[in-house]
């Protein structure tokens, strides 16, 4: 009896989530059909490490969504780190000899500079949101084009080629089959996913995303927990950068363009509310696989660029329309 | 003064809510060259009935005539058109247009080409606040004008429109005593153009300064129409108040301990309220009773840390307090159970249960990690404690019912030892049995030594609950009563402004 009570209202409330599931299965339906070697287990591993680089940057953005934020900044950060991580291994560059490596930190330093950098930026981000009370939007545009800009200037608008083995192992390294950077994002996910459920901070997280003035009342301060979204937003653009530099073994100032709108389509498609407060980064990654196999599927189609994305907009319309619906029923 | 077709004469109007009646047969008339004043409580109807002569609502039955012209109004439109003018208390402005354009608003006047022709609209706009003597450039963006010139324009524009009939929806709200007197001698020429005024306000003295008649509504229905002179400051108050006995419920005054738990000394936000200064002890409730706009719940959301304060001292327990956000206030021990309670009293897409621990959320925290099976436990006990009907914890409040809503905020700062609850409109928006269970609940926790602010508007809850009551009027304590010496009279005649009685 009440199985069927529970069932029946699981069904009712998850309809819109259960498309998604759906959607999914047809789109990986289809690229079976396409391309025979698809649901081998090597063309599975190899796409999830494809999928590994924009689901860096959509968990930091499920953080930023949640707490009612937007970040646009997110892939030019991921573009500045990525030509941090090669710049910090040539310095050399700027003595006239640009194929050589020339360490003068060792690469731990490098790493962790280059996150705290992509952290600061993202903190910077959550600042003039909270305190000097800029629109998000507006904000966080001002840093996409400050990023990419940096990034271009500290290039001198070059591809900076070759980069260490270490940085090589987290774009390219295998731990047995399974790609490095796949690893790395799964114990992201598990890891943020425990943070937002199990910890006072994700609780918080939430209850500010949904309903600031509220949480305040309740002795809960939004604003940290805004920027805290925020900083953590830039913390994996820039663990993306690394991993893609590794993975492109270069550092390269134009990469990941357009990637902002790719993170907030899976956050959104994955069914986490633009509104704030509701949803989680498991979603995400359902969010990311349909976005990463649509371009895929794409791409096996001969479709150019262009045109995808205009595929990819229409995409992301509708499940916000679908989400809008779902809502709506709900209530 | 009562000669001729009245501009405007609503009888037998009837208005229905869904179990309210709104109106019940109001009859209401204004004659060209007079203020004739509408008063009453809060929801007595006065908006109900401006609402509906101004196009804005349906009646249900009556009729209203305009010059012995009956008519019929659709929208507001229609009434303007007919010469009616309503100008509410916010004003409905474009505050990105110049003073000119607010006028002549969807009503420019043209050139030949059928562009606007600013220089003519400049002109009439000028002429229009020259009539009231308004000085005013209308070249000026009207956002740029402070709220009384901004009700100065807004009179030119019902001018300009033609209207015959002009209502004021408490103009005093929003406006100082110097604006206000401003105000007082544009209505009076305006009267003498033949103009019919009705002017709505809280506020006795205002009535008698400028009405010619006062009509009072109460509960809905029309208790009289009065020529000003023959009435009185007391017969007045009698009207709005009506000979019904206040249904208090005297129950025997146990012995407060004079403790001082909170006490404030004059508080003051700029342009809102100031000189706020009160205490209250251990075990005690203290009643606000006010009007709407009287300036109550700003100055809690002052005492909570929600709002900044401009000048003024909180005590606790006799020791000076700086209270600079709620999270200060909760450390203190200070919490707010809100008048919005949906919006700012409840994450209403969370469960009970994240509702009920937010405040306390570091309390179960084993190590890093949250304790979820503490949370449940304490959770529990809440509910049940103050039997909230919820089919599990983990339902969204947004489906539970308006009273059982208000004890999961109440649930919220139950288990943190807090010395002062607030309770803004505790039971507004319940029905009527769960209004009785969060009322002794609050005695209940006034019994158990916590200090407690009540406010609202409802005069029978007030009586009941209090111990003492402090009266609020525009922003000041008109009065602070002892529950024995209050009476409903009282309450009424201070909360509009009387300081003696």
């Amino acid at each position: 009896m009440i199985k069927t009570f529970t069932g029946v209202s699981l069904v009712k409330s998850s309809r819109v989530s259960l498309g998604r599931y759906f959607a999914l299965l047809l789109l990986i339906g289809i690229a079976a059909f396409m391309a025979p070697g698809f649901l081998t287990l090597q063309n599975i591993l190899n796409l999830l490490r494809s999928f590994s680089f924009l689901g860096f940057i959509s968990i930091g953005m499920t953080f930023v969504i949640l707490s009612a934020g937007l970040d646009l900044s997110v892939a030019s950060l991921l573009a500045l780190c990525s030509v941090l991580t090669a710049l910090f291994q040539h310095w050399g560059i700027y003595l006239g000899h640009t194929t050589t490596l020339s360490y003068i930190f060792p690469f731990p330093f490098i790493l962790i500079t280059v996150l705290l950098i992509g952290s600061f930026l993202g903190f910077l981000n959550g600042i003039v949101i909270t305190k000097l009370k800029i629109t998000d939007f507006v904000s966080t545009l001002g840093m996409m084009v400050f990023a990419r800009g940096l990034a271009f200037a500290i290039s001198g608008g070059r591809s900076i080629f070759e980069v260490g083995a270490e940085t090589l192992f987290m774009g390219r390294g295998m731990v047995g089959i399974i790609p490095f950077v796949a690893c790395l994002w799964v114990f992201a996910i598990m890891f943020c996913t425990i943070v937002l459920k199990y910890t006072a901070f994700g609780q918080r997280l939430y209850v500010s995303g949904e309903n600031p003035e509220a949480a305040r009342l309740s002795g809960v301060d939004p604003h940290i927990y805004k920027i805290a979204a925020y900083t953590i937003s830039g913390f994996f653009a820039a663990l993306a950068g690394v991993c893609m530099t590794g993975r492109l073994n270069v550092g390269e100032p134009r990469v990941a363009q357009g990637w902002e709108l790719d993170a907030i389509a899976a956050v959104v498609i994955g069914g986490t509310s633009f509104a704030g407060g509701q949803g989680s980064v498991v979603k995400t990654i359902l969010g990311v696989a349909i976005i990463g196999l649509i371009r895929n599927i794409l791409s096996l189609l001969g479709i150019l660029p262009s045109p995808q994305q205009m595929i990819m907009g229409l995409v992301l319309l509708f499940a916000v329309i679908l989400q809008r619906l779902g809502e709506r029923n709900s209530d | 003064m009562n000669k001729g077709v009245p501009l405007l004469e609503a009888k037998g109007i009837v208005k229905q809510y869904p179990g309210v009646l709104a109106l019940d047969k109001v009859d209401f008339d204004v004659f060209s060259g007079e203020v004739h004043c509408l008063a009453g409580e809060n929801g007595a109807g006065k908006s109900t009935l401006i609402e509906i002569i101004g196009g804005s609502y349906k009646k249900d039955e009556g009729t209203i005539r305009i010059n012995g012209t009956e008519v019929e109004f659709a929208s507001p439109k229609e009434a303007q058109e007919s010469g009616i003018a309503v100008l509410h208390q916010e004003l409905p402005v474009l505050p990105y247009l110049s003073v000119a354009e607010n006028i002549f608003l969807a009503r420019q006047p043209r050139n030949k080409a059928g562009f606007v022709n600013y220089s003519e609209m400049y002109r009439q706009a000028r002429k229009w606040l020259d009539i009231i003597q308004a000085d005013i450039n209308p070249r000026s963006l009207l956002g740029s004008l402070p709220m009384s010139k901004q009700q100065l324009v807004s009179i030119a524009k019902a001018l300009s429109l033609d209207a015959k009939i002009i209502i004021f929806d408490e103009p005093s709200a929003v406006l100082t005593s110097v604006e206000l007197k401003r105000l007082f001698e544009i209505i009076g020429s305006v009267k003498k153009e033949g103009k019919g005024i009705v002017y709505i306000s809280h506020r006795l003295e205002e009535i008698f300064e400028i009405g010619d008649r006062v009509t009072v509504l109460r509960n809905g229905r029309l208790v009289g129409t009065r020529p000003i002179e023959e009435i009185n400051r007391d017969t007045l108050i009698k009207m709005l108040v009506g000979r019904e006995i206040s249904e208090e419920v005297p129950t025997e005054r146990k012995e407060i301990e004079d403790k001082a738990v909170l006490a404030v000394k004059g508080l003051c936000r700029k342009g809102i309220f100031e000189d706020i200064s009160f205490t209250v002890n251990r075990g005690e409730i203290l009643g606000v009773y006010g009007l709407v706009g009287a300036g109550r719940t700003e100055v809690i959301r002052v005492i909570v840390g929600a709002d900044p304060l401009d000048e003024g001292e909180i005590y606790i327990e006799n020791r000076r307090v700086r209270i600079k956000s709620p999270k200060d206030a909760i450390k203190y021990g200070i919490c707010l159970a809100p008048e919005d309670r949906k919006q700012h009293g409840l994450i209403l897409g969370k469960s009970v249960q994240e509702n009920i621990v937010l405040p306390s959320l570091h309390r179960f925290k084993r190590s890093l990690f949250l304790d979820y099976g503490r949370m449940r436990s304490y959770t529990r006990k809440f509910v049940s404690s103050l039997r909230i009907v919820t089919p599990t914890l983990s339902q969204k409040v947004r489906f539970l019912s308006g009273g059982n809503q208000q004890k999961v905020v109440l649930a919220k700062w139950l288990g943190m030892e807090m010395k002062v609850f607030i309770f803004d409109e505790p039971t507004r928006g319940i029905d009527i049995g769960a209004k009785e269970e969060i009322r002794s609940l609050i005695r209940k926790l006034a019994e158990e030594g916590r200090a407690i602010i009540v406010i609202s508007s409802e005069i029978p809850e007030i009586m009941s609950l209090s111990n003492r009551i402090v009266i609020m009027h525009n922003g000041r304590i008109t009065g602070c009563l002892l529950r024995e010496e209050a009476t409903k009279e009282k309450l009424i005649a201070y909360s509009m402004g009387a300081n003696h009685i």
